[in-house]
């Protein structure tokens, strides 16, 4: 098996990792979940981005990879301290 | 070298299933703490034997365009991309359990939320 065909398989099996967790987003149920699917969502791009890399033998996507790794805790961690400290009522946040 | 790079191509394909069962773990599960297991084993497991085998393979990779020092200048990337991911991924599974948790999603079974009253009489 050649190294094209096991990076294909690599980046078909991320992108169907990646569509059930954005089905996981989009149904919920509470706004925990969309987060938790979001920050997964957000790890299988820098896996597929990798993988992109070396099927296209372009080495360059691992720092683009790198920078999204970088930018997906960030957001991860702002959208819950703006969870922490705004002080809505629950009802309201979880949905 | 066609060695390192078969082990290399094991360790991806082992790492892509794990993220998959992840993803199915994240869609089927009942429970947001449930959920929460899930999607943090991707995070770890997943990505570091998925970046493991990708540094496997460049090491075994053979090509007159790819020297030792671009080949090492990959790996060193990879590295750091696998060490990010290693460290920041509990960090965001925890904190999204504990803003959850706080928020009152305790001990429910079905996954719905609960309001804090609720939590307030079962907790006391």
């Amino acid at each position: 098996m050649s190294l094209t065909v096991v990076f294909a398989i690599a980046c078909i099996c991320t992108l169907v990792a990646m569509a059930m967790s954005l089905i996981r987003a989009t149904i919920g149920p509470t706004v925990f979940d969309r987060i938790l699917a979001v920050n997964n969502f957000g790890t299988m791009t820098v896996l597929l981005l990798g993988f992109l890399g070396f099927l296209t033998e372009r080495p360059d996507f691992l720092d683009i990879a790198l920078v999204y790794a970088l930018m997906n805790f960030i957001a991860t961690i702002a959208v819950l301290r703006y969870s922490d400290f705004s002080h809505a009522p629950s009802d309201e946040v979880s949905e | 070298m066609i060695v390192l790079t078969t082990i290399g191509s094991v360790f991806v394909l082992v790492g892509v299933v794990i993220c998959m069962i992840g993803g199915v773990g994240l869609l089927r599960m009942p429970n947001f703490f449930a959920r929460a297991h899930a999607a943090s084993v991707p995070d770890t497991l997943g990505a570091g034997l998925c970046l493991f085998g990708m540094t496997l393979v460049i090491i075994g990779y053979d090509h007159p365009l790819y020297s030792w020092d671009l080949k090492a200048l990959i790996a060193v990337k990879l590295f750091f991309i696998g060490a990010f991911l290693f460290f920041t991924g509990p960090i965001a599974g925890h904190a999204v359990c504990k803003a959850a948790f706080e928020r009152g999603h305790g001990s429910d079974i079905d996954g719905s939320p609960k309001s804090p009253e609720e939590r307030e009489a079962e907790h006391g």
